[in-house]
Order: C-alpha cells, then structure tokens, then sequence
C-alpha cells in the first residue's frame, strides 16, 4: 500500500505540474499563438547569438595565442575554436531568418497569400541553405581552410541572405500599409453609417460633409502613398552596403501611416456624436 | 423559549415500544447486515482477482485524470473571462457614457485599427542583422 500511496502522489504531481502550461495553451486565441511563436522566435535568435558571441570572444584570445606564440597547440585551439564560430554563425542565421519570418505571420496580409507564401518560401530556402550546408564546417581539416570558407559564407550573406531578408522586410511594409488602408476604408463607412442611424442628420449636415471629405482625402493620399510603395517594392534593389535600409519603399509606407494617424482624431470626433 | 418539543421523540419511543418483539430486530438489524455482506461481497471478489494491485492503479489513475481534466476545464473557463479590475467606478457605479453594444463594438473595432497603425514602419529597426565575425585571418594584422 505505500507504493500504491507514492504511485498516487507522484501521478498527482506530474498533472498538476502540467496543468498551468496545459490550460494557457487552451485559453489562447490564434493571434496569441502566433504572437507567441514571434517571442519564441526572438528568444531563440537571440540565444543562438550569445552562444555565437562566447564563441567569437574565445576566438579572439585563441586566435591572439597563436600569432603570439605560434604554436602547433595554440594553431590546433585555433583551429577548433574558429570552426566551432562558424557552425554557430550558421545557428545564428537560421533563427535571424525564422524570427523574420515569424514576423510575417503576426499580421494580416489583406487576401494576398499568393504573395505571403512566395515571401515565406524565399525565407524557407535560405534557411535550408545554412541547414545544408552547415556540415560542411565539420569538413574543413586545417586552420588555413577556415579563412577562404569564411570569406565564401561573408559572400552569399551579403550576395544572397540580406537582398532575401530586405524584401522579405519591404513586403511586409507593403502588406502591412495595404491591410491598414483597407481596414480604414471598411472602418469608416461602418462608423458613418451607425453614427447617422443614431443621430438627427439634418442637424449634423455640415459637419457630416466635412467628415466625408476628410475621409475621402486621407484614402485617396493613402492609395497614393501605397501605390508608390508597391511600385518601389516591385522594382526593389536592396543596397548591400546600407543592411538595414529598404529605402523607397518604408518612405511611402511611412506617408501612408502618417495619413492614415489622421484618422484617429476625426473618428474620435464623429464618435463622440453617439 | 428554551422548552423544547419532544411530542415526535415520546411518539417515536411509544412507537417502538408498540412493536412486536420479532418486528424490532428485523428493521435495526438487517441494514447493517445488508451492508456487511456487500461489502464482504465486494472483498471477496476484489482477492478473488488474479491481479488486484494493476486494477487498483488503473482505477486510482483513471480517478486522478478525471479530477485533473474538471479541475483543469474550470481553470480555462475561468481564465477566458476577463478579470474583472477593481477601480474606483466599480466602488461607485455611475452611468455608462455608452452602453450601446453596436458603440462598444465599433469603438474595439477602431482601437484595433489604431494598433494596426502603429505598426506600420514600426518593425524594420526590430531587425537588423546580425553582427559576425566572418573576416577570419591568422596574421597580425587585424
């Protein structure tokens, strides 16, 4: 029986040990789940970073002991430790890439999932690319070898992952400007439309004009803007120079938000007739 | 008012008194019995299994799931209600400005808008790549 006793209470352990976690992940809506997988993403990129960060400080003083005392030892720590650096810059960049991509799933994409799904297929291939050829670090058998590997990774990085990143990051913009657009659009003749059923019109004449005019001009500004950035998006060029940059394209989109911003004060203003 | 009735307890005892003495044995007597020869009933037939103590943890488990899988559907239901916060409106009720659901729907509607606003050329900076190494050389001049 005091088995029986203990079997007992360990079994009551383990469920109750799981039932928090269990009933969070009940209690969640989608977009909780997918703006959970963005922090998931993010905490595992930045992991994947400080690992790689542990490394390259244990490069540098492996590295300086060899120029200092070029040794067959210290060429062989060297060695391992530079290998190790590149396996986890590898890491590093398949979180970098799916924290970016997870990034295009917490907003909407406004019925354009043709374009969603060749944006993330870019993003998957990338990230297939450093899962494929991350072994070929455990390959390199000389100190000497890592220095042209190196230099060959620093190429497609710059040649190849950063243009993807960028209108991966550019298309995002883009959605994310059009979904807005079409959200205010939906929005204000919904609003307009339950205000006037509530309120005596002929009192508010005028003032409903106004109100239509305003809105008439933020769209159209905003169509604009939004064309303008798809038309950049769709000759975009991403600078390799400047990383960070999408240029032409987060111009426009920024017009449209400023815009768009201007909504806030006349759908305050319509509101408080009801 | 500290008098208490006690017609039913010398009605219940005359009652007794009243019965037969082959009646009394049979209604005081035989539920107890009863109860001991289920019980026996049910000893006999739990030792009279080839292997009790397997069944006697099939059972204790499938009771712990069932108490765990109640315990655990209050706990969502609960957790899907809002909480409700404790502000000075709830201590003095006054007035909704608006109680129109069609309003308060809308006005959810337009603060999600907002958050959609705000969004917007708010995540490229989030972004920057990462900062390695990949200039590796051995000599002295880095």
């Amino acid at each position: 029986m005091p088995k029986l006793t203990r079997f007992a209470a360990i079994t009551l352990l383990a469920l109750l040990l799981t039932s928090s976690a269990t009933s969070a992940t009940l209690a969640q809506t989608p977009s909780d789940a997918e703006k959970q997988r963005l922090d998931q993403a993010l905490q595992d990129y930045s992991y994947q970073f400080s690992k790689y960060d542990e490394c390259h400080n244990k490069y540098i003083t492996d590295r300086s002991a060899y120029i200092s005392f070029q040794t067959a030892t210290a060429k062989n720590s060297a060695f391992i430790t530079t290998k190790d650096c590149l396996t986890k810059i590898y890491d590093v960049y398949v979180a970098y890439i799916r924290y970016i991509k997870e990034q295009g799933n917490v907003f909407n994409w406004n019925k354009k999932d043709e374009e969603k799904s060749q944006t993330f297929k870019t993003l998957d291939d990338e990230v297939t690319y450093f899962q494929d050829n991350q072994p070929n670090v455990g390959k390199l058998q000389t100190l000497e070898d890592t220095v042209p590997y190196a230099a060959d990774l620093k190429t497609h990085i710059t040649k190849t992952t950063y243009p993807i990143v960028l209108k991966a990051l550019a298309t995002y913009e883009v959605a994310e400007s059009e979904a807005a657009l079409e959200i205010f659009v939906n929005l204000s003749e919904k609003i307009r439309s339950l205000v006037t059923s509530k309120i005596n019109q002929d009192q508010y004449t005028s003032f409903l004009a106004n109100w239509d005019t305003e809105i008439a001009d933020i769209r159209s500004k905003s169509e604009n803007y939004n064309g303008q950035a798809r038309q950049a998006l769709s000759t975009f060029k991403p600078s390799t120079n400047n990383t960070g940059n999408i240029g032409t394209v987060s111009s426009s989109t920024s017009k449209t938000k400023t815009e768009l911003l201007r909504s806030k004060t006349i759908f305050a203003e319509i509101l408080k007739l009801i | 008012m500290n008098e208490e009735p006690t017609g039913t307890m010398e009605g219940e005892i005359f009652a007794e008194e009243n019965v037969s003495p082959g009646e009394k044995p049979n209604i005081i007597q035989n539920e107890p019995k009863k109860q001991k020869k289920r019980l026996e009933y049910l000893r006999d037939w739990f030792y009279k299994l080839k292997a009790p103590k397997p069944i006697s943890y099939l059972i204790l488990v499938t009771l712990l799931i069932v108490i765990y899988t109640g315990l655990l559907l209050v706990s969502t239901k609960q957790g899907s209600q809002a909480p409700k916060q404790l502000t000075q409106t709830d201590a003095t009720p006054t007035p909704s400005p608006s109680s129109d659901p069609e309003v308060e729907a809308i006005k959810k509607e337009v603060d999600q808008y907002y958050d959609v606003i705000d969004q917007i050329n708010a995540n490229t900076r989030k972004f920057t790549p990462p900062k390695v190494d990949l200039d590796i050389n051995f000599t002295d001049k880095k």
